[in-house]
This record gives C-alpha cells, sequence and structure tokens, in this order.
C-alpha cells in the first residue's frame, strides 16, 4: 500500500512537473503581432552572396512568412520537423547537410544570431531576417 | 570459465549491446522525440549492470559522433546516456513498471535541461535558458513518449532478457 502510494505521488509530481514547465513555455514564449507587416528575408548562400526579398505579410511565425514567400516569388526552401523545431535544409536549391561538412542554414534577426527556429521565430514589423549558409567549427 | 573467457563474453556482450542500441536508435530516428534507448538502458542496466552498461553508452556515444559527426547534440550524449545509467544503476532493484515508467518519463521530460548544460559551456546561460524554453514541447512529446513506451514495453523486453538469458 505504502509503494503503491509512492508511485502515485511520483505520477503527480511528474504531472506538475509537466504543466509547470508548459506554463514557463506558455508565459514566456515570444510574442507574435497579428495583422499586416512589411518584413525582409534575406538569403546569403555559399559564396556570400545576398539575394533580398521584401514582403507584406499577415504571418505570425518566420515560417508562415517563408512559405507565402515561396508561393508568390522564386524563393524556394525546404526542412523538417526535428527533436528541437522546424529545421531548414535547404534555401533556394543550396542543400545543407551538417553529416558532411559540417553546413547548417543559421538565422539571424537584425543581425543578432537567432534564438528561435523558423516555426517559432516571431515576424515583427520592419524587422530583417536574414537566412545565411554557414560551417559550424564544431 | 577462465578470467579470458569471462572477458571475451563481456566485450562481446558489450558489442552486441551497443549494436542493439545504434539499431533502436535508427528505427525510430524518423519519429522526433520518440526513442526505444532510454527504456533499453533501463532494461539493460537492470539486467547487466552499470559497469558494463556505461561502457555501451559511452561506445555507442562514440558511434553517434562517427556517423553524424561531432556536434552540440552528440556531445550531449557522452554525459546525458550515463546520468541515466547511474539511475538505473542506483534504483536497479526496484522491478515496478509504473516505477520504471515515471522515471523514463521524468528523464525525457529534462532531457532538454540536461541537454542545454552544452549550451551553457558554449553560449552562456540566457542561450541555455532560451535554447532550453524554446524546446520544452518537444521535452513534453519526450516525457509521455518514454512513458507510454516505458508503460507498454518493459515486462515483455524483461521476460525476453531472461529467456535468452545472455550471462556475463
Amino acid at each position: 500500500m505504502k509503494k503503491t502510494n509512492k508511485l502515485l505521488y511520483g505520477l503527480i509530481a511528474l504531472l506538475a512537473c509537466a504543466a509547470v514547465l508548459y506554463g514557463v513555455f506558455r508565459f514566456t514564449k515570444p510574442k507574435t503581432a497579428e495583422g499586416a507587416k512589411h518584413i525582409t528575408i534575406e538569403v546569403v548562400d555559399k559564396e556570400e552572396k545576398v539575394t533580398s526579398y521584401e514582403l507584406a505579410t499577415d504571418a505570425e511565425y518566420l515560417k508562415g512568412a517563408m512559405d507565402e514567400l515561396a508561393a508568390g516569388t522564386d524563393f524556394t526552401f525546404d526542412g523538417s520537423d526535428g527533436e528541437y523545431g522546424f529545421f531548414i535544409e535547404s534555401v533556394n536549391g543550396l542543400k545543407a547537410v551538417y553529416e558532411e561538412d559540417n553546413a547548417y542554414w543559421a538565422i539571424y534577426v537584425n543581425g543578432d544570431y537567432g534564438q528561435y527556429g523558423a516555426d517559432q521565430q516571431p515576424v515583427t514589423d520592419g524587422d530583417v531576417y536574414r537566412l545565411a549558409y554557414e560551417i559550424s567549427s564544431w | 570459465m577462465t578470467d579470458t573467457g569471462r572477458l571475451i563474453r563481456r566485450l562481446v556482450l558489450i558489442a552486441l549491446l551497443t549494436a542493439l542500441l545504434e539499431t533502436a536508435k535508427f528505427a525510430l530516428n524518423a519519429i522526433a522525440n520518440v526513442e526505444l534507448i532510454t527504456l533499453l538502458v533501463i532494461v539493460l542496466t537492470r539486467k547487466y549492470g552499470g559497469r558494463l552498461m556505461m561502457a555501451v553508452v559511452l561506445l555507442f556515444t562514440l558511434l553517434e559522433t562517427l556517423w553524424w559527426g561531432l556536434s552540440i547534440w552528440t556531445a550531449t550524449y557522452f554525459y546525458v546516456w550515463p546520468i541515466l545509467v547511474l539511475l538505473a544503476a542506483l534504483f536497479r532493484k526496484q522491478d515496478t513498471v509504473l516505477f520504471w515508467s515515471i522515471l523514463a518519463a521524468f528523464y525525457g521530460l529534462f532531457f532538454g535541461a540536461m541537454c542545454s548544460l552544452t549550451t551553457l559551456v558554449l553560449g552562456g546561460w540566457q542561450a541555455a535558458v532560451a535554447w532550453w524554453i524554446a524546446g520544452i514541447p518537444y521535452d513534453l512529446v519526450h516525457c509521455a513518449a518514454n512513458f507510454i513506451l516505458c508503460f507498454l514495453l518493459y515486462r515483455p523486453l524483461t521476460g525476453a532478457l531472461e529467456h535468452i538469458n545472455l550471462s556475463v
């Protein structure tokens, strides 16, 4: 009986921890802005050539804006859902294969290294999002 | 059995169990945050002990690093799996499905927090906390998946291990 009670407490503690963590995530989640926003998406390829796109979008997250951009221009991208969100694998046909040469697509927001994946990065009016092909030193 | 014979048996078993972990990892690679490694490490540590399993998880991590290259997440494997081996060895005498399911679920829930220690070293505490919080939804999936898989497969796997009875 005592053992069952302990396990029950363990289960309750687990659910409580999960709820608290979910709360932390919801509370600290970056705020998104509704409505029209004018943003710039820049693509920096292997040779550091920059291609710039201007976009008027209602998307709340960068991935949504990228989807809109891909539907209306020659911009293309591909990726997959990984352990920590949407993982950009290729942009404008240029594929970054980490397993081959430590290459990956980095996201910069107004020149600063992004803290979120494309599906969690909020879109704000006037922001410049840079998708850069980079080689990790790791 | 001679000492050499015993050593050879242990080496073969380490190789076999490493291959088992690697196969399980690749089998579920396509489903993000659903993995059998946690369950296998728990069951195998209970059966073969912490020392042998420590060698297995380190070898497994080395293979992962050779396959995927040294990155932040492969570096985290060098301590996250040994932590699980230590936990499983510590509670080795427990044989309740619910106990191990809860432990596996906790491990999944705090997997991101453990992994963010590498980001802490490389990018500072702000980057580590941001990285951990952004990954919480994925940790919740990991937590639920670990609980369900352990709850359903702990007994069958333990039974199968008893049945084949590979002793060292």
